[in-house]
């Protein structure tokens, strides 16, 4: 009967441990990277000077959601990227399961709809799989703490997707706030609706 | 004469009921499938019901495709293991609320005839921490309730019939 339960609490703990390798949660430290923006040039979170952190955005070309925000997340970026803090778009997808959004026509959006921000090609999938992202468009906000980077904020962008101007709560901006004003973030994680990132092979 | 002004008074009558058959038919058929807004209260309301009726859940939109692929599957079982059995099949559309009638006119498409609603309620950080915290809000999504409690959850999407009639029978 012990080892029974030795075994189940052995059992346990790794599935929790497992669980818990799936992602950042707020407060981790976050590793950089390194990813190809639409115009060829290699971008990584270390090589963008004067950032205070940075509006990591996991979006996409075809999913309905990320296109809703697509007009929010221009916004955020001409909000914050002069007081340090920038949007990273990156498009993790497959283009095999989703055609529309290959690297062409990433390019191609990313044009007509001049984006002011960098939108990284995510080909091998990795940067999706250790910030843990699983639908677009899914925020990590970064803070430089000592030289470190850690996610302060996760989740939805706002709280209305249909309707910006009927978004009464605004998740990211009120936590870049907090973050500029030094204050806690009062709500570091939030769940929304998405389109799920086209993982390869699947 | 008289018989024949008769005959063909009642034939033009006849015609003009099938005609009107014919209009309000089709009429129906375009509008086959009813889908409404629903609140979750509502949606509490449908689901959680003090009877033995299991309810099979899904959350799925128009624009996702695994959840289109899956739809079959739903459809499938409905009419063949649960046909006439105390399992209920709902549909629950994600879709925005100005594609309300875009919604119908999709499953009528499709033909799937399923109960479906489309979910209108509100902030999703509310609402899918209510309904599940583990939900990492990705569809297709699939819940099975009865008497009153959630049985299972499930964020991923069926690949084929046999998996989805494992995953009800699994938690019945």
């Amino acid at each position: 009967m012990k080892k029974l339960i030795t075994a189940i609490v052995a059992v346990c703990s790794m599935t929790f441990a497992a669980r818990a390798q799936e992602g950042y949660k707020p407060g981790d430290e976050v590793k950089d990277f390194k990813l190809k923006n639409i115009d060829g040039k290699m971008v990584s979170l270390g090589g963008i000077k004067d950032a205070k952190g940075y509006i990591v955005v996991f979006t996409c070309n075809h999913c309905p959601y990320a296109k809703a925000y697509e007009d929010r997340i221009i916004a955020l970026h001409n909000e914050n990227a002069e007081e340090g803090y920038p949007v990273i778009a990156i498009n993790s997808n497959d283009p095999k399961a989703a055609p529309e959004d290959s690297w062409e026509k990433m390019k191609e959006r990313a044009k007509e709809k001049e984006f002011p921000f960098v939108y990284l090609f995510d080909e091998n999938q990795e940067v999706a799989k250790r910030f843990g992202a699983v639908r677009t468009p899914h925020v990590f906000l970064l803070q430089k703490e000592g030289g470190k980077m850690k996610v302060a904020y996760i989740g939805a962008i706002d709280d209305n997707w249909e309707d910006a101007n009927a978004a009464t709560k605004h998740y990211v901006q009120a936590a870049i706030d907090e973050l500029k004003d030094g204050k806690p973030i009062a709500e570091a994680q939030t769940k929304a609706i998405g389109c799920t990132i086209k993982w390869k092979g699947k | 004469m008289y018989t024949f002004v008769w005959h063909k008074s009642f034939s033009m009558r006849k015609l003009l009921f099938a005609l009107l058959f014919c209009i309000t038919g089709s009429v129906q058929a375009q509008n086959k499938q009813q889908v409404d807004l629903y609140s979750l209260e509502q949606f509490k309301t449908r689901v959680m019901q003090d009877n033995d009726t299991l309810y099979v859940v899904n959350f799925w939109a128009t624009w996702c495709g695994p959840c289109v692929k899956e739809l079959p599957h739903f459809k499938k079982l409905s009419e063949t293991t649960y046909a006439g059995k105390p399992v209920k099949f709902i549909l629950m559309s994600l879709d925005a609320r100005t594609n309300l009638i875009q919604t119908g006119q999709f499953l009528d498409k499709k033909k799937i005839g399923i109960e479906a609603h489309l979910f209108a309620a509100g902030d999703p950080n509310v609402w899918i921490n209510q309904l599940e915290p583990s939900w990492e809000g990705s569809i297709p999504a699939t819940f099975l309730y009865q008497k009153g409690s959630k049985l299972a959850f499930r964020e991923a999407y069926f690949t084929s019939e046999k998996e989805l009639e494992n995953f009800i029978t699994n938690h019945r």
